[in-house]
């Protein structure tokens, strides 16, 4: 499976708005089992994955899955009751999930 | 180049003109590190024969400086070589200095560009000079192996937001839920040894101080507890008291809502404890 069928399937699970990060594609190649993401993802749309409210101040929430080693990650964010952003990340993932939540520049 | 190193050398140019350096080669040191426009023939100079021979002082001239106790011997000798190796200023800190079992080995490096990467067991860590006064740095730095003198560094102690405590604490709790790696947790307490004992703990207390939570029956209970204490210590009763009120009623709707929600849970019964101290003392 190509980093673009991934995202085609992810797609169809999260809905067409949902964007990927920068890195996504050089990361989903490094993914060795992706059918687990996208079960995850399906697992996520049914509400069985348990939530983070990412802050204080609005009604966004997170998904967060490590994968393999603590240093990769996957951060799926949800605004507006819509899945927005997708993000695979490499190397401090609580660095990257921070960045991604705008607590850290 | 090891700058310290080129400083040193332009300093003492009597002492290495003619036999290590040509009087030209000094010149053209002297223009690289005051930021001199230099020619193409220069330039090849500079990266050919000087650097070459710089690389080749360095090794010589290379002191390492320890700082903090409990690390394995045979550690600091294999740091004392790749530091060796790198010929740049860093330092080298984390488990594989004091823990039999490691994941990788931390290597800082004083750069101007931030990154970090991994390469095979090793994990580079570029940062600026500046970054050292971060809590999480200087927490590293003071229980390292360097090839630079270590500098008294004044902590920047500025603080942190209550959301970002927040969220912290969340993940913390809910790895642990997961049987994962509460990484969170390390970023938690050295806010509260920070902020409340006014300590600066070195990678080694804090990793100690992470396993005796990690480890404990009770490990949901002691993170609660230093939360608790940060946000307790650090903000305003009221405005904790008003922002809990709100996020208390928006967990309370995903509770509802998700069928995965011990996580959410936890939550909101620390911060309807937390959110009902400040309302008999919110003043």
């Amino acid at each position: 499976m190509s980093a673009e069928q991934l995202k085609f399937k992810l797609r169809k699970i999260l809905g067409k708005q949902i964007k990927f990060n920068k890195d996504f594609e050089k990361y989903a190649l490094q993914l060795k089992n992706r059918d687990s993401l996208l079960s995850w993802c399906k697992k996520i749309q049914n509400k069985e994955i348990a939530p983070i409210p990412s802050s204080i101040f609005n009604d966004t929430i997170i998904f967060i899955k490590k994968i393999g080693s603590s240093n990769r990650c996957i951060v799926i964010k949800i605004k507006n009751d819509k899945f927005s952003e997708l993000h695979l990340a490499s190397h401090s993932y609580y660095d990257k999930l921070r960045k991604v939540l705008g607590l850290k520049k | 180049m090891n700058i310290d190193l080129c400083n040193k050398i332009l300093q003492n140019k009597e002492l290495f003109v003619p036999s290590i350096f040509t009087h030209k080669q000094i010149i053209i040191l002297d223009k690289y590190l005051n930021k001199k426009k230099l020619t193409n023939t220069e330039k090849t100079y500079l990266y050919s024969a000087i650097k070459k021979k710089i690389n080749a002082l360095s090794i010589l001239n290379q002191e390492f400086y320890i700082k903090g106790n409990n690390m394995i011997s045979e550690r600091i000798k294999k740091a004392q070589q790749i530091l060796k190796q790198l010929n740049k200023k860093a330092f080298i800190s984390g488990s594989f200095l004091y823990s039999k079992k490691y994941n990788d080995i931390d290597i800082y490096i004083i750069s101007k560009k931030r990154k970090q990467y991994h390469k095979k067991e090793k994990h580079f860590v570029f940062i600026a000079e500046s970054d050292l006064k971060i809590p999480m740095f200087a927490s590293a730095l003071n229980h390292s192996i360097s090839n630079f003198e270590i500098p008294t560094i004044k902590i920047n102690k500025k603080r942190s937001s209550l959301n970002e405590n927040i969220l912290a604490y969340q993940l913390a709790i809910k790895n642990v839920l997961e049987n994962q790696e509460p990484e969170s947790l390390k970023y938690l307490i050295i806010e509260y040894y920070l902020n409340i004992e006014n300590k600066l703990l070195n990678s080694y207390e804090l990793s100690k101080k992470y396993k005796e939570i990690i480890n404990s029956k009770n490990n949901v209970e002691q993170i609660n507890i230093l939360l608790k204490k940060i946000i307790l210590n650090l903000y305003s009763h009221r405005y904790i008291y008003d922002i809990l009120v709100k996020f208390t009623k928006k967990l309370e709707k995903n509770i509802k809502e998700y069928s995965a929600n011990q996580n959410l849970i936890l939550y909101k019964n620390l911060f309807d404890k937390i959110k009902n101290e400040c309302r008999a003392t919110k003043i």
